[in-house]
């Protein structure tokens, strides 16, 4: 019954609308410069692909079923959180906090996934110091990482927000835009996915 | 301005709602398959050389315009996916540059540097 009290919302005024749609334009314009980012290290690790200094190249050290394994469990992640917002729209808290916690366990998963894979590279002697494929690779690949490791921590802030202040309006709004943010980085994955890990495998 | 108005992708109204289900439930299904069609090529090697990669690179493009039509809320109209598109669309240009000029210029800066031994026998003869 205590959710029924979050659903009796008040109108807004043309004003506060108008404030999310900026925040939302805002938040999207960072993830435009986010873009550029990725498609700059991108730009880097195709121009280095080649260059492996005697070193190992991505045939020889990516598996292919555990990369299929991480874009999976990324593309659920990114259903799931998908879910949390449909949830959110009928002010179920409960359900919504339970998506939210999935997607953030999926993340966990993808993320030890990749720290394990980085660790052993490094203790086979195939760190980033190795050749400038890896360090374009690592960089790449890592930088993809720490993105997702700091939208984990982005959920886990939202389902304590929601558990102490319900679907208040900044909360919605918080939501929303961390389900771009989160559908953002899964886009990225993709291209990895493709021209990192299967163009180097073939 | 009657109904709680959040963005127009929460707002509550149920035709909304499973619009946006549709939405997530044919982009995670769609997206799925690509995924799986993009390993069986590798995994089988079905296909060999430029044919794979160019399938591979047709396969991603396909998967980006569906998870951004159907997870980023571009799709539909009103005022302020309009705004995100246009400003999607001129950053997408700007990366298009940035990823095919860079290998353009690199390709062309490897093809015309030279090899070791040319640079001793340029050294001594200027």
């Amino acid at each position: 019954m205590k959710e029924l009290e979050h659903n009796t919302m008040t109108p807004l005024s043309r004003d506060e609308s108008h404030a999310d749609t900026t925040t939302l334009f805002g938040f999207w314009l960072y993830l435009m410069t986010d873009f550029i980012l990725f498609a700059s290290l991108f730009a880097v690790f195709a121009v280095l692909r080649g260059n492996t200094f005697g070193g190992p190249s991505g045939g020889d050290i990516f598996s292919l079923p555990l990369v299929l394994a991480g874009t999976l469990i990324l593309l659920a992640s990114s259903f799931t959180c998908g879910l949390a917002l449909l949830s959110a729209r009928l002010y179920r808290r409960a359900e919504t906090s339970m998506w939210l916690v999935a997607t953030a366990a999926l993340g966990v998963w993808f993320v030890v996934m990749e720290f394990s894979e980085f660790t052993q590279l490094i203790a086979e002697g195939f760190g980033w110091e190795r050749s400038a494929f890896l360090s374009a690779f690592f960089t790449l690949v890592g930088t993809h990482g720490l993105h997702v490791t700091i939208g984990i921590i982005w959920i886990l802030a939202i389902v304590a927000a929601l558990y102490f202040q319900g679907f208040s309006r900044a909360n919605l709004r918080k939501l929303f835009l961390f389900t771009i943010f989160w559908h953002f980085l899964d886009i990225i994955w993709i291209f990895i996915f493709t021209f990192v890990y299967l163009f180097g495998i073939l | 301005m009657s109904t709680p108005h959040y963005y127009e992708e929460i707002e509550a109204l149920p035709e909304r709602g499973e619009h946006l289900a549709r939405a997530y439930v044919l982009g995670f299904a769609i997206s799925l398959a690509l995924t799986c069609a993009a390993y069986v090529l590798v995994s089988t090697h079905a296909f060999a050389g430029d044919v794979a990669f160019a399938i591979l690179g047709a396969l991603a493009c396909a998967q980006f315009g569906v998870q951004v039509y159907f997870f980023l809320h571009l799709g539909h109209g009103g005022r302020s996916s309009q705004e995100r598109r246009i400003a999607f669309m001129s950053f997408t240009i700007i990366v298009l540059i940035l990823v095919i000029g860079s290998l353009w210029v690199m390709r062309h800066l490897d093809a015309r540097m030279m090899m070791p031994g040319h640079m001793e026998a340029y050294m001594t003869t200027h």
